[in-house]
């Protein structure tokens, strides 16, 4: 069940992502990046309790590093101009500052990449290491461009 | 490298030896649980620690915490160990006026005499600085202290903390750290008008918190709170910060975490846990919905 709606999630913002480059209106931008923004967190939720030792390693591991892995490569193109209005967290940091930002963003990539060769191994200690990284790539990044949450 | 080893050796050695904790070491401890750090230091502009002026935001006005450092003159180097006692347990200065709530008091009041010493403790053999204390900023009523009689009259009850009888001694001991020194409720308790919490609605979060931002209900409710959380995701969460989808918290948790929270036992840790699953779960959204 959980599995069938991350492949939803994770289908529709990979299908929507495309159309990006499309002129969208500014409301249809941040949905999309809402629902990526969801599936990679929903991702990293997938494989939290294996990374922390809870669950066994299982088959979904791969897929859902390689996910978060293939998702990341889109967050800079989520972010066109003129989107830091409306239902967003985004703070105007980003476009004021959109070197840093997509230092930030490759940072992610980066790090994401590692978490898929991690999770392709299905080496759980691996993983492990992998998901503290990138969780510190989330944080940087929003810390500094995402409105609080808590 | 060798350094290094010699180091761990000596503490090998000092564990061997059965080294005792001090009273100020075991104060060091609780003054990290209790969160005093984040408050009362003026973080965001690099504020000396405990000199006080960081600004908490809130309905009813912003507060600026005060300067706790042994200082004679700004800070509370003038103090007796009663007198800081006084202010923990009843919410008095030494001169006898009310705090405002927005100094924990209601929570810290539940510690017990043994750790309210050791964190006195704690407080005398940290560096004197001078810094003259902020007066607050509030809004009306609230801005008349003799106000906050009325308001301990209504919501405040000394402590100190009685465990629940049938409650292991791990959940007890989770129960002391939320309520008395993490001070949990303060903010992820909804409070009512007059700014007292809604103790049947304890820990299950509000949208108006401090800083005019949102605290998420961390009862275990299924749907609307941390009910779909594991221990370890709890204890993770205190640790390092990361939610469980490794999605790190910000805000004033962050500080939370950063300077009190991530400084415990893992012991310590696991029992905030346990106790948080056993709470009731009450159905309180906080999050807009997907």
């Amino acid at each position: 069940m959980r599995i069938a709606a991350i492949g939803v999630l994770s289908g529709l913002a990979l299908s929507a992502s495309t159309l990006v480059t499309a002129a969208m209106a500014d409301v249809d931008s941040i949905k999309l990046r809402r629902a990526v923004m969801g599936s990679i967190a929903t991702h990293m939720g997938a494989l939290g309790p294996v990374a922390k030792g809870e669950v066994a390693m299982h088959d979904e591991v791969p897929w859902h590093a390689g996910s978060i892995a293939r998702l990341s490569a889109h967050v800079v193109s989520l972010f066109p101009e003129g989107t830091g209005e409306g239902d967003t967290d985004a703070k105007p940091e980003i476009w004021k500052d959109w070197a840093k930002f997509e230092e930030a963003a490759a940072n992610f990539e980066k790090a994401a990449s590692a978490l898929a060769d991690a999770g392709g191994k299905k080496d759980q200690a691996a993983l492990g290491a992998a998901m503290g990284e990138v969780g510190k790539t989330c944080g940087a990044c929003h810390d500094l461009f995402r409105k609080p949450q808590q | 490298m060798l350094r290094a080893g010699a180091v761990a050796l000596v503490l090998i050695l000092a564990g061997h030896a059965g080294h005792a904790q001090t009273v100020a070491e075991r104060g060091a401890y609780l003054f990290r649980a209790g969160g005093c750090f984040s408050c009362h230091t003026d973080v965001a502009h690099d504020g000396a620690a405990l000199a006080g002026g960081r600004a908490l935001a809130t309905p009813f006005g912003t507060f600026y915490a005060p300067n706790i450092t042994p200082d004679r003159e700004t800070g509370i180097g003038a103090w007796s160990a009663a007198d800081f006692r006084r202010a923990l347990r009843e919410g008095l200065s030494p001169s006898g006026a009310h705090y405002y709530p927005a100094f924990p008091y209601p929570s810290y009041t539940l510690m017990s005499d043994e750790d309210v010493a050791a964190l006195w403790a704690y407080l005398t053999t940290l560096p004197a600085v001078r810094h003259a204390n902020r007066p607050h900023d509030l809004t009306l009523p609230f801005r008349v202290r003799a106000a906050v009689g009325l308001w301990k009259f209504l919501f405040f009850r000394a402590g100190p903390f009685q465990p629940e009888s049938g409650d292991s001694d791990e959940v007890s001991r989770g129960a002391y750290l939320v309520r008395a020194l993490a001070h949990c409720g303060e903010c992820h308790t909804p409070r009512n008008l007059l700014g007292g919490p809604d103790d049947d609605r304890f820990l299950a979060g509000t949208r108006d918190g401090p800083d005019g931002r949102s605290v998420p209900n961390i009862t275990p409710h299924a749907d609307t709170g941390i009910g779909g959380w594991s221990e370890g995701d709890i204890v993770q969460l205190l640790n390092s910060g990361l939610k469980p989808n490794f999605d790190n918290v910000q805000g004033s948790m962050a500080e939370s975490v950063r300077h009190g929270l991530a400084y415990l036992s893992d012991d310590d840790l696991i029992a905030i846990a346990r106790y948080l699953k056993a709470i009731p779960p009450i159905d309180n959204r906080i999050r807009r919905g997907p």
